[in-house]
């Protein structure tokens, strides 16, 4: 899972959409061991800063 | 340290619960994650007057932009009616200050109130919640507290850590953007929605006023059903056209599906947007959450003095929550669902069919024959009504 932090906004929907629990806002997002890429961070972030390795 | 109770975010549910509680005589604490209250903004700031009159805030000039009377809703092919309702009669509110205004009401009326202070766990006593560990510009702390109420928003961590489902499907969040811009062409008591598939589809645009040509515009979309574009390509194509400069930007994500499954646990509550206590239809959550707010801090109030913070006590803040909004929040779900059934054409011939209709006097019988001609609506109206 790729993360552009210059797009990021820190609002935090792809937090609480995580199945496994995996990402943390701090000051910047953190991803964790858990995430499987499911993509549900990107079905929600409202300006595309997260994606696939090739997306983003 | 110790407390009755710690808040866990200062936004509209922590401040309003905070205030209340102390208000009750509580010993509160209320605790931002962000370095300012108010900001990021995450809100197009309209606020009926309905919220004024039952919360007994006043909508005070410093932070209440504009006095909004009627309402213009547009379909995607040029379908357009404008109505002066008195339910839609309010005003365009700026959150920064608005919010600020709230947590200074809270820390008059006695709560502690500390910013730039984001918790990273709970305490727990007997498997009940019984504090909070939080990093704040003084390092890291521990506070004790016989409630927790978490108010911390989307994210929903508070409620998470003990143990709470705070989770939402992707299909439940509606992913927002929106910029404040200048020299764009509005009428200054009007707010305007677009809907359809070309401005916002499964969702809606809007344009709040904020006077002097001044205005929010903003997109929200739900991304599970239009995933190859966010919120920001529909706002940037709307505004594209108006050539407008572009004060400030934000976005976030607002949730549309319904509230949680469970409110409440040993030692904590959850309030506002981390409990899904948001108006499904029109993403609206400020006037929701200041009654759930208010109905936690009460509850807070009364496990405290009674020393019966566990959650078969504190399960009457869900029946009541439940009790008094359940109902409409149910309702908003289910028009929503009505809603994004249709097909442009079906959106912009409804929209359509009340042009020249007086919005403001339409009563059940002249609706439902301008509706006879939509199948489809009535039958799903009738599961509603």
């Amino acid at each position: 899972m790729k993360h552009d932090p210059s797009r990021c906004m820190h609002c935090g929907a792809c937090v609480n959409v995580c199945p496994s629990g995996a990402l943390e806002l701090e000051d910047t997002l953190l991803i964790g061991d858990g995430c499987r890429e499911c993509l549900a961070c990107a079905a929600v972030c409202p300006v595309d800063a997260m994606g696939c390795e090739d997306e983003v | 340290m110790k407390y009755d109770l710690v808040v866990v975010g200062g936004r509209v549910a922590g401040s309003i619960a905070a205030y209340q509680a102390a208000k009750n005589g509580l010993q509160v604490l209320l605790l931002e994650g962000n370095p300012e209250i108010g900001t990021p903004v995450q809100c197009a700031g309209g606020v009926s007057d309905s919220f004024f009159k039952s919360t007994d805030i006043k909508p005070l000039p410093e932070f209440t932009c504009t006095r909004i009377t009627a309402a213009t809703i547009n379909g995607p092919y040029g379908a357009s009616i404008t109505t002066g309702n008195p339910i839609i009669r309010g005003y365009i509110i700026e959150r920064k200050i608005f919010d600020k205004y709230l947590a200074l009401r809270a820390a008059e009326a006695g709560a502690d109130v500390l910013a730039g202070s984001r918790v990273k766990d709970l305490m727990f006593h007997e498997g009940s919640v019984s504090g909070v560990k939080f990093r704040g510009p003084d390092g890291t702390c521990e506070v004790k507290s016989g409630i927790v109420i978490a108010a911390d928003g989307i994210q929903s961590c508070v409620g998470r850590m003990a143990g709470l489902n705070t989770r939402f499907r992707p299909g439940e969040l509606c992913s927002c953007a929106q910029y404040e811009v200048t020299g764009f062409d509005v009428d200054d008591e009007t707010m305007e929605f677009y809907f359809g598939s070309v401005f916002a589809p499964s969702g809606y645009l809007w344009v709040f006023p904020k006077g002097d040509g001044r205005a929010n515009v903003g997109v929200g979309v739900r991304r599970t059903r239009c995933s190859d574009n966010g919120p920001l390509h529909y706002l940037n194509r709307f505004i594209s056209r108006a050539g407008c400069s572009r004060l400030e930007f934000n976005a976030g994500a607002v949730p549309v599906g319904g509230p949680i499954r469970k409110t409440y646990t040993d030692g904590l509550l959850v309030v506002g947007d981390a409990a899904g206590q948001v108006d499904p239809l029109t993403g609206g959550g400020i006037h929701v959450a200041a009654e759930c707010a208010t109905i936690a801090a009460d509850v807070a109030t009364d496990a405290i003095e009674s020393q019966r913070t566990d959650a078969a006590f504190l399960s009457k803040y869900e029946d009541t929550w439940r009790e008094q909004i359940g109902k409409n929040l149910d309702r908003s779900l289910k028009f929503r669902k009505v809603l994004e059934s249709l097909s442009d054409d079906e959106l912009d011939t409804l929209i359509g069919s009340f042009d020249g209709k007086d919005l403001n006097s339409i009563s059940k019988i002249s609706l439902l024959k301008i509706l006879r001609h939509y199948p489809k609506i009535l039958k799903m109206l009738k599961n509603i009504l």
